[in-house]
């Protein structure tokens, strides 16, 4: 019994003394694993104005979106993430890292959309607090109709084409005379780069701010993190629970009762993701 | 049986420390946010306490800035 009852304490002695020197003995800021995937060969850089609130469309957000292009695979994401992780990357200590974090900027989405990776696919890596999903669709996530339309956009000369997705009709302007068949979010499939994508409600509006060739050495990668493997439907019903329980998840994460209510409230207007449905 | 009994407690309790301490990394962080009251002007606009968790601290990072996004909105924020 006392032998019980002694493993029993050194346990929990052990257990929390782990627990509370974990955050001092991690050697800072490793960088994640990754996997080169492909050589960049053009950056494009999007901005995008977006209501995230659909019962309040006029209080409009904006942000930074960035595409790497490579021969066979392109990742997109959050410029404002891209450049929060070099600025944490060089933290040196607790008291550093908290620094360069109150100096970075926010990203404004988590998701990484890798397509062509594996071929004819699309990757998706994002997060449900606290954890990392990844899911996979087809890299054809609609059908394009092509309009005679025509006009131009920072001296590119682009044409109108249009499809349904994710529970929204969208406008593409795309230009044969960058001749990568690819785009802000998943989309992509046109015979030329998306420069300007909007859906027909104006909930969201992507426009090119700058393409550019990637400098030499420039490459594509794929963060190795224990991802939780799933499916789109399957991610966006955690992102859904998330929501529903967001009381409960903010209370597992300390939050006082004043500040669970304001994540519920700040939530409540942040219900117009760009995906409605998951098709 | 009473070894049996206690076999049992002892595995709920490491069941429940792994599952309370699987992440390697959880540290108590203030988030102040501030919104934009005019051209470099920042106001506070309260504050929250929040644990972050994380595999590593790139993860704990973003643990963090998902909070951030959701106490703060799109304002501006700091964690002191």
């Amino acid at each position: 019994m006392k032998q019980h009852i002694c493993i029993l304490i050194l346990f929990f002695i052990l257990s929390t003394s782990t627990f509370l020197v974990s955050g001092q003995n991690q050697s800072f800021f490793e960088p994640i694993p990754h996997k080169t995937l492909d050589k960049t060969e053009m950056i494009v850089i999007y901005n995008i104005k977006y209501s995230p609130d659909s019962t309040n469309i006029q209080d409009r957000f904006e942000t930074k979106a960035v595409l790497y292009i490579g021969n066979e695979i392109s990742l997109y994401q959050c410029l404002y993430s891209v450049k929060r992780e070099e600025i944490m990357r060089g933290a040196e200590n607790m008291d550093d890292l908290r620094e360069r974090a109150m100096n970075a900027p926010n990203a404004r989405f988590a998701g990484r959309y890798f397509k062509n990776y594996p071929s004819g696919k699309i990757t998706v890596t994002d997060r449900v607090i606290p954890d990392s999903f990844i899911y996979q669709e087809d890299k054809n996530i609609c059908s394009w109709t092509l309009h005679s339309e025509i006009s131009n956009y920072k001296g590119y000369s682009i044409q109108k084409a249009s499809c349904s997705f994710g529970g929204r009709d969208w406008i593409a302007w795309f230009s044969t005379e960058v001749s990568y068949s690819d785009g802000p979010h998943k989309f992509s499939g046109l015979p030329g780069l998306i420069l300007k994508l909007y859906d027909t409600r104006n909930h969201y509006l992507f426009e090119m701010a700058s393409v550019e060739v990637a400098a030499n050495g420039h490459v594509i990668e794929f963060p190795e993190i224990n991802y939780i493997q799933t499916t789109k439907a399957q991610f966006f019903q955690a992102r859904s629970h998330f929501r529903d329980n967001i009381i409960n998840r903010a209370a597992e994460a300390g939050l006082d009762i004043e500040s669970q209510q304001t994540a519920a409230e700040n939530l409540r207007r942040r219900n117009n993701p760009i995906e409605l449905t998951a098709d | 049986m009473k070894r049996k009994f206690l076999s049992l407690v002892f595995a709920a309790l490491m069941l429940m420390a792994v599952s309370v301490y699987g992440y390697e990394i959880c540290t108590t962080e203030n988030i102040h946010c501030y919104t934009v009251a005019g051209p470099n002007t920042l106001q506070h606009a309260g504050s929250h306490t929040v644990m972050a968790c994380g595999d590593t601290w790139a993860e704990w990072a973003d643990n963090l800035d998902d909070w951030s996004e959701i106490l703060c909105g799109h304002g501006a924020w700091g964690i002191m």
